[in-house]
């Protein structure tokens, strides 16, 4: 048996070396949560970057072959566009499954193709064609003045090739729009001469305040949104005018003569109406210099 | 607040004289009292040690407002025995037939007992059911009321007070035949 001294020592170190022990496995415990939460942030953050290369190695760049571009026909030749947009997107896309991607430098530049047709003609006839075709010398010119490639060329033309519907359903209209080179990013100018869905008309199907929709008279210059007046609206005729207007297209001039007419209870510096040689409609147009 | 609690807070503020005054005030009894579960008085010495540290690592539940400290100190030791068996299957079911008789020559136990009369009581009770030793310890010898002692073994008032005049009946007829008289019993 032992004495007091000795139970109480024993007892006193006893607690001591448990006590140790507890704040040494508490110690380990939290060190151990520590580096498992490390771990699992590591593990989290090591498949959010790999799932994210995965992603960009899955993102299919578009790769042209050169050779097989160059044998394409000349656009200006072709007759059937639809077929010739389809050769094209069979080239550039490799994997077949078209020419869109939604990540990658190379994809900023892809033109859109599509092609909306109207109820009526659902086929894209020769006439129609012609009407597309009729765009590549103004695309050409540009491109050769921001030297760029042949291929390039060929390849922005017809693919930025928007068949989009008309104002009359009787029709389509073949719309240009042509791809922004990063000539055109660098200098800020990314408008080519259409409307503001990007299509440029054929100038015989639009309508004449669309043809001439800036009129100069008297020093001051006139715009039109098509408003028409009815003539007893009218005050008295005030003049005549050549109207001016640009075929984006075939990059022609047209002129027209106008008559200029004077809106009762309304300045000239404000308002005019117009009406066109061979038009009935008198258009009202707004002057921009005040 | 008495002795016991005292000295234990004066351990628990970082006096170790504190614990070396509870062990010289409560150790011996406690281990002849946890002798009463284990039948050997040098196992019964390593329970009375782990109680004083589950004592210390356990502290926060002791209410003195619930209980005495001496009474929580052999509450702990209790079920410090009882997990000790457990552990070691010394459990076992001991009918009256087979109460030993006390062995002779010399007795660890005797020499924690400080007079003759405990010393022959202690004798007399070895040969009893383990309830009944532990019952007439804890209200002979530790002087605790048949209300703590209730407590301490986790039963109702009611039951050890039966355990206790079955206890003191068992004894008296143990001292009878040892030719001893005690009026008391």
């Amino acid at each position: 048996m032992k004495n007091y001294k000795e139970r109480t020592e024993y007892i006193i170190n006893e607690i001591n070396r448990r006590t140790e022990n507890k704040r040494k496995k508490r110690a380990a415990m939290e060190r151990f949560t520590y580096l498992a939460a490390c771990l699992c942030f590591t593990v989290i953050l090591g498949c959010h970057v790999f799932g994210q290369l995965e992603s960009i190695k899955k993102t299919p760049l578009m790769k042209i072959n050169s050779a097989a571009l160059s044998e394409l026909p000349d656009p200006r030749s072709v007759n059937d566009i639809s077929a010739y947009v389809s050769q094209i997107i069979a080239i550039t896309s490799p994997d077949k499954t078209g020419i869109y991607s939604e990540k990658g430098i190379s994809q900023a530049y892809i033109a859109e193709t599509q092609t909306e047709t109207a109820p009526e003609s659902k086929k894209i006839t020769e006439e129609q064609a012609h009407t597309s075709l009729s765009a590549i010398p103004y695309t050409a010119k540009t491109k050769a003045n921001e030297k760029s490639t042949v291929i390039s060329k060929k390849l922005s033309a017809v693919t930025n090739v928007n068949t989009c519907a008309a104002n009359s359903p009787s029709t389509v209209k073949t719309c240009i729009s042509r791809i922004p080179t990063a000539t055109d990013v660098t200098n800020g100018n990314e408008g080519y001469g259409g409307d503001e869905n990007g299509c440029a008309y054929d100038w015989n199907d639009m309508s004449v305040y669309q043809k001439f929709d800036t009129i100069v008279f008297n020093g001051i210059t006139y715009l039109t949104y098509g408003n028409v007046i009815y003539p007893e609206s009218l005050a008295e005729k005030i003049g005549d005018a050549t109207a001016e207007g640009f075929d984006t297209l075939l990059n022609e001039t047209h002129y027209t003569n106008a008559e200029i007419f004077r809106i009762e209870n309304m300045p000239d510096s404000q308002s005019i109406a117009v009406r066109f040689e061979d038009h009935e409609e008198y258009y009202v147009y707004t002057g921009i210099n005040n | 607040m008495d002795n016991g609690e005292i000295n234990f807070r004066r351990f628990l503020s970082g006096d170790e004289n504190g614990m070396a005054e509870l062990v010289k005030d409560y150790s011996d009894s406690l281990i002849l009292y946890l002798n009463s579960y284990v039948d050997d008085i040098y196992i019964a010495e390593d329970i009375m040690q782990e109680t004083f540290i589950k004592l210390v690592l356990k502290r926060t539940k002791f209410d003195p407002e619930k209980s005495s400290f001496k009474t929580w100190l052999y509450t702990i030791g209790r079920y410090t025995a009882i997990d000790y068996m457990r552990k070691n299957k010394l459990y076992k079911i001991i009918s009256p037939d087979d109460c030993r008789e006390p062995e002779s020559g010399f007795d660890t136990e005797a020499c924690l007992l400080k007079n003759e009369r405990n010393q022959i009581l202690y004798n007399a009770m070895k040969t009893l059911k383990r309830e009944y030793r532990q019952a007439l310890y804890l209200t002979y010898f530790e002087g605790f009321s048949n209300a703590e002692a209730a407590d301490i073994m986790k039963k109702s008032k009611r039951q050890t007070e039966n355990l206790l005049y079955n206890a003191k009946k068992a004894l008296r007829t143990e001292l009878e035949r040892r030719g001893f008289v005690y009026e008391e019993l």
